[in-house]
């Protein structure tokens, strides 16, 4: 097997507010190799997108790293000038189209400070950016270069995020639910472009959505978060046709399916306040096969089976003996 | 794509309707107050008839719809009177006068801005921190301070009791006649270099700088805080992360791309407030002995010099509004979205 191009071990983030800490991501470990690509599933609030900035080295003030290590090629991101980082080695396509890029700059100058960062002219950057534009189908990049982005349209915009992101050509690439706020229209064209460039580019991507259904065509592998943590990993195909984890059981039930007739099925409840401590596993209140007092008790270790990970109780992770302690 | 002719002849023709509105307004309360000013014009120990002849060439007898008739008529013709005072043209008086005031306001508004942007900018990157702590409350501070009474304390402690700087006048009274000093543009600063007297320059430098710099209060408190709370604003916006995350560095980021954002608004709010510095250079003339258009408006409204007061405030309006029309114009010029 080849050397991970990306390496996350036991990472944990949390944000200080004024009157408390909020641990948004408590421990998060996964690898992979060059041109994979990972989808990260889960709930609003459950640490997916706090997991894709720390790895994109662009976290808020307020967010503090507790603990863990972020390799990119060999490199801990996180004891490195994130300016050598940000861009060259990992780099983001963000959520909100509509704001994702100053209003008051055109395109070609976001294009000319991104690529002007490593040295090179306006003009040479200029050139290159017209070269990225043609290769993700834009036909006239001159006049991209010149708009404005209210100019653009919502797929075009997403385009030219895409374009900026690998303009430096990182190593990894993370984008943040990319479908999320585009029309259903244009969603298969936004997953097709993201696997064009990863083919292209052999750029290891992570993909944040709450959209469990667009992880089989998009990625090799998907992982469950919930309450700041992985609850399953595995090849995103058995993954979301054999779930194994209660969460992620009940997340594929929860997809809307236009050819079958199914009922949808909501997960009840509410994750956890992750500003207090959670003791034993966190879906433990909300799992419909919960194993009683141990699994409100203790935290369920990694179980391997198939390529697999999951962190649950029903397959046998923590030992009884480990519930008086 | 530039603004548009059709627009800044619309602003222009607005401003003429706002400087018509305030010489009616000025023209009006100047008649009806309770003053004689023949007596002025008479000179002192004028007899009966002196005085009505007076009041007969200074039409105050006459109702006051055809005073203000005559008064625009004269107007139009570009004359704004004579000063019952001074008894020149109130035109050529406020001519010698503007530049002392321009000189000083525009002085002061620029140290302001070039103060506040950077201590706005700073206290916005160390937000919550010690800087942002001082920043903040000085900037409050420096909004509330009256213009007359941070004069006087200044004027009190380095003039006065410190001895650092003079206390007031544009240029020293006796070197002035000693060495002949006339006015060229009326703006010492420039006049003593054109002349070619570095002694007189730094001398007229010396006396700028403290009435300058209280005039500059204000403006500097206003900047600091808008420039805060903008590059606050934008420094949150999605944009600024996706930039950081592509690689541009944050000194970057705030040149390019958050004073963009900070600047239309702030050069709004700022041509707004240039009216307020200029009252405040006029407080500031008025303390410091210095020869403006604020000393000339004062003195005219003590010896009630109707066509200096109604011309010095309508020369007043004229600028207010053709910087705030300027401000509108510019504001369409730099931010794209308001031209759609």
């Amino acid at each position: 097997m080849k050397d991970p191009m990306l390496v996350v071990k036991n990472l944990k983030v949390s944000y200080k507010l004024k009157d408390r800490v909020v641990r948004a991501v408590r421990g998060v470990s996964f690898k992979l190799v060059e041109g994979q690509s990972l989808c990260i599933v889960g709930e609003s609030g459950c640490g997916k997108s706090t997991l894709g900035y720390a790895i994109s080295v662009s976290l808020p003030p307020n967010a503090v790293i507790e603990e863990g290590e972020i390799l990119v090629n060999g490199v801990n991101i996180l004891k490195t000038d994130p300016v050598t980082v940000r861009g060259k080695l990992v780099s983001l396509i963000p959520q909100d189209v509509g704001a994702a890029l100053s209003p008051l700059n055109t395109i070609g100058e976001v294009f000319a400070d991104v690529l002007g960062s490593i040295g090179g002219g306006r003009d040479s950057s200029l050139k290159v950016a017209s070269d990225i534009l043609k290769s993700l189908g834009f036909s006239d990049p001159q006049r991209i270069l010149k708009s404005y982005p209210h100019e653009l349209s919502g797929g075009m915009l997403q385009r030219v995020l895409i374009a900026l992101a690998i303009s430096l050509n990182p190593k990894v690439i993370i984008a943040d639910e990319p479908t999320s706020m585009v029309d259903a229209s244009l969603r298969r064209e936004v997953v097709d472009l993201i696997n064009t460039i990863r083919y292209n580019y052999s750029v290891t991507t992570i993909i944040i959505t709450h959209d469990i259904a667009i992880a089989p065509s998009l990625c090799d592998i998907t992982a469950v978060m919930y309450a700041g943590k992985i609850v399953e990993i595995g090849p995103s195909k058995s993954l979301i046709e054999k779930p194994l984890h209660p969460y992620t059981k009940m997340l594929s039930k929860s997809i809307p399916r236009i050819m079958k007739l199914v009922e949808l099925k909501p997960i009840p409840g509410l994750p956890p306040d992750l500003g207090s401590p959670i003791k034993g596993c966190p879906f433990a209140p909300r799992c419909p096969d919960v194993v009683g007092d141990l699994c409100y008790n203790v935290e369920p270790e990694e179980y391997r089976a198939g390529g697999r990970s999951v962190y649950c109780h029903l397959y046998g992770g923590a030992s009884h003996d480990t519930i008086s302690a | 794509m530039p603004v548009s002719l059709g627009y800044i002849v619309q602003r222009l023709f607005l401003t003429l309707i706002v400087v018509l509105g305030v010489v009616t307004i000025v023209f009006i309360a100047t008649r009806i107050i309770p003053a004689h000013p023949e007596f002025l014009w008479a000179g002192p120990h004028a007899t009966e008839e002196q005085l009505r002849k007076a009041r007969e060439e200074l039409r105050l007898d006459e109702p006051i719809i055809v005073q203000y008739v005559y008064y625009l008529k004269s107007l139009l013709q570009g004359d704004l009177g004579v000063s019952w005072r001074t008894r020149n043209p109130v035109l050529k008086d406020i001519i010698s006068a503007l530049p002392g005031t321009l000189e000083l306001a525009i002085t002061g508004f620029a140290i302001g801005i070039a103060l506040g942007l950077p201590l706005g900018l700073l206290a916005a990157l160390n937000y919550g921190g010690f800087i942002d702590k001082i920043v903040r409350t000085s900037t409050i501070a420096g909004s509330a301070i009256p213009i007359f009474w941070a004069a006087l304390i200044f004027q009190l402690v380095l003039a006065i009791k410190l001895g650092l700087l003079p206390g007031g006048h544009r240029i020293d009274p006796s070197l002035a006649i000693v060495t002949g000093f006339k006015p060229i543009t009326g703006f010492y600063t420039l006049d003593t270099l054109l002349i070619g007297r570095l002694d007189l320059f730094i001398d007229v430098v010396k006396r700028l700088i403290m009435p300058s710099l209280i005039v500059a209060i204000y403006p500097m408190s206003l900047t600091a805080r808008m420039t805060r709370s903008l590059a606050l604003e934008s420094l949150q916006e999605d944009f600024v992360r996706n930039l950081r995350s592509w690689g541009v560095s944050d000194s970057t980021i705030i040149r390019r791309y958050v004073l963009k954002f900070i600047i239309p608004p702030l050069v709004a709010s700022l041509g707004l407030s240039f009216g307020y510095t200029l009252v405040g250079a006029f407080l500031v003339e008025v303390i410091f002995a210095w020869n403006g258009l604020g000393m000339y408006i004062v003195m005219a409204i003590l010896s009630y010099d109707y066509p200096a007061i109604i011309g010095g405030i309508m020369i007043v309006a004229i600028f207010y509004t053709l910087i705030n029309a300027f401000v509108d114009i510019l504001h369409a010029h730099i931010d794209p979205r308001v031209r759609l």
